[in-house]
């Protein structure tokens, strides 16, 4: 954005474009902090939104396709292994560490391949490689595999198959110690094709580690899961 | 607790009958959304598909705080509408893809006709503006090059679009 607003008119501008979906990111931001300090702003939004709201109602009603509905049966039915995440029913009695330093953003690092996980075990695995296999926790289609070697700093990452992303998430890898702990490990956005392959650092041993999982969530990067998890394996 | 909430609670436990019970429900209120997003039967299919499996997957997401199950699903079938044609056509949406109008032989949604007319009412550069943000999801800055406009008139245009319909349902609401 070229300057802050300066008048409530700005400011409603802004809003009326937010209640569309259609700010910048760095407008956003700035809208958001002004909306910290403005009552008249914060209503203002949500009457734009409630108004937009009403847009989408006002779309012409189709008939779906009948076949629809059996297309979806079947593929909820699709065998899966459906388990709850242990890491993530511990969430609310865990004491977040602060990890500034050690979160950060994989995207830089992130690189779209077209190769199997079958390759990426074989290029990977060193005689003490560790392989830890991602299973989908619910009815998706993602599977991953996780590799560390003991001494090593660097770990490595493959997944695919994730779910399309809501707008303003991101997929979120958690690594949970053995005594709880949950240590945010990086970010990355979606895999709209093939794998997602990343390079992993902890912040402490891989020996300390029971869990490694997967989330969706806000970008806004909060330090505990706030959703259900996608994938996850056991060290 | 509204009959569409109990659903979504079944939904999240893996109720296999609530999933089929809603989507009877919302089928063709979702797939509407994606239609008139993409205007293409085969890819509004797909996206049709994807939200209810999303909606498998992630019922328990629902806060009833933040308005009704219906907005909720109509803002998660425009959004992830939207997101496919990104993803496929590597394009921009076209004006003419995304034309506000009723086609002939559908039923609207909400047959709530003040709210239609004050859309109608809108002079058309508004009506254009807020039809390329909101369903074509496009940025005010992109409207404003793909208008070859300034972006201040933007930004007005849809203010004055908003305020206007924001007044409309003001009216609507205090007169029932």
């Amino acid at each position: 954005m070229k300057h802050t607003p300066a008048n409530h008119e700005e400011w409603e501008n802004l809003i009326a474009i937010a209640a569309l979906e259609g700010l910048e990111p760095a407008e956003s931001a700035a809208l958001e902090r002004h909306l910290a300090t403005c009552a008249d702003c914060r209503q203002a939004l949500a009457d734009y939104r409630h108004v937009a709201a009403q847009l989408d109602q006002m779309i012409p009603l189709v008939t779906a396709p009948a076949h629809l509905e059996q297309r979806l049966l079947g593929q909820i039915r699709r065998p899966a292994r459906r388990s709850p995440l242990r890491w993530l029913a511990a969430v609310a009695t865990v004491v977040a560490l602060l990890l500034g330093g050690y979160s950060w953003n994989l995207r830089g690092e992130l690189q779209r391949q077209t190769s199997a996980l079958a390759e990426l075990q074989r290029s990977l695995a060193g005689p003490n490689a560790r392989l830890i296999p991602l299973s989908a926790t619910s009815n998706v289609a993602a599977r991953g595999q996780f590799t560390w070697t003991p001494g090593q700093a660097v770990a490595s990452l493959v997944v695919e198959g994730l779910p399309l992303l809501e707008p303003g998430h991101v997929y979120q890898l958690w690594l949970v110690r053995k005594d709880g702990t949950i240590d945010p490990a990086g970010t990355f956005s979606q895999a709209a094709e093939g794998e997602i392959r990343a390079t992993v650092r902890a912040p402490v041993g891989w020996s300390n580690y029971a869990n490694v999982g997967i989330s969706a969530e806000p970008a806004s990067a909060p330090k505990q899961p706030s959703s259900t998890g996608i994938v996850q394996g056991d060290f | 607790m509204s009959g569409d909430v109990h659903l979504l609670i079944r939904i999240a436990s893996g109720d296999e009958t609530a999933l089929v019970e809603f989507h009877r429900q919302y089928v063709n209120l979702v797939f509407s959304m994606a239609l008139h997003v993409l205007h293409d039967h085969a890819t509004a299919e797909e996206v049709t598909q994807d939200v209810f499996l999303t909606l498998w997957r992630r019922a328990a997401l629902y806060d009833p705080a933040r308005g009704s199950v219906k907005s909720w699903l109509l803002t998660i079938a425009r959004r992830r509408a939207i997101d496919y044609h990104r993803r496929q056509a590597h394009l921009p949406l076209r004006m003419d893809e995304i034309a506000v109008g009723q086609q002939p032989n559908v039923q609207l949604i909400l047959p709530d006709l003040d709210l239609r007319d004050a859309v109608a009412a809108l002079p058309g550069d508004q009506q254009e503006c807020v039809t390329m943000v909101y369903f074509g999801g496009l940025t005010h800055t992109e409207v404003a090059e793909r208008l070859h406009v300034p972006l201040g008139t933007v930004k007005s245009r849809i203010r004055l679009a908003l305020r206007r319909l924001r007044q409309t349902i003001t009216v609507f609401s205090e007169d029932t």
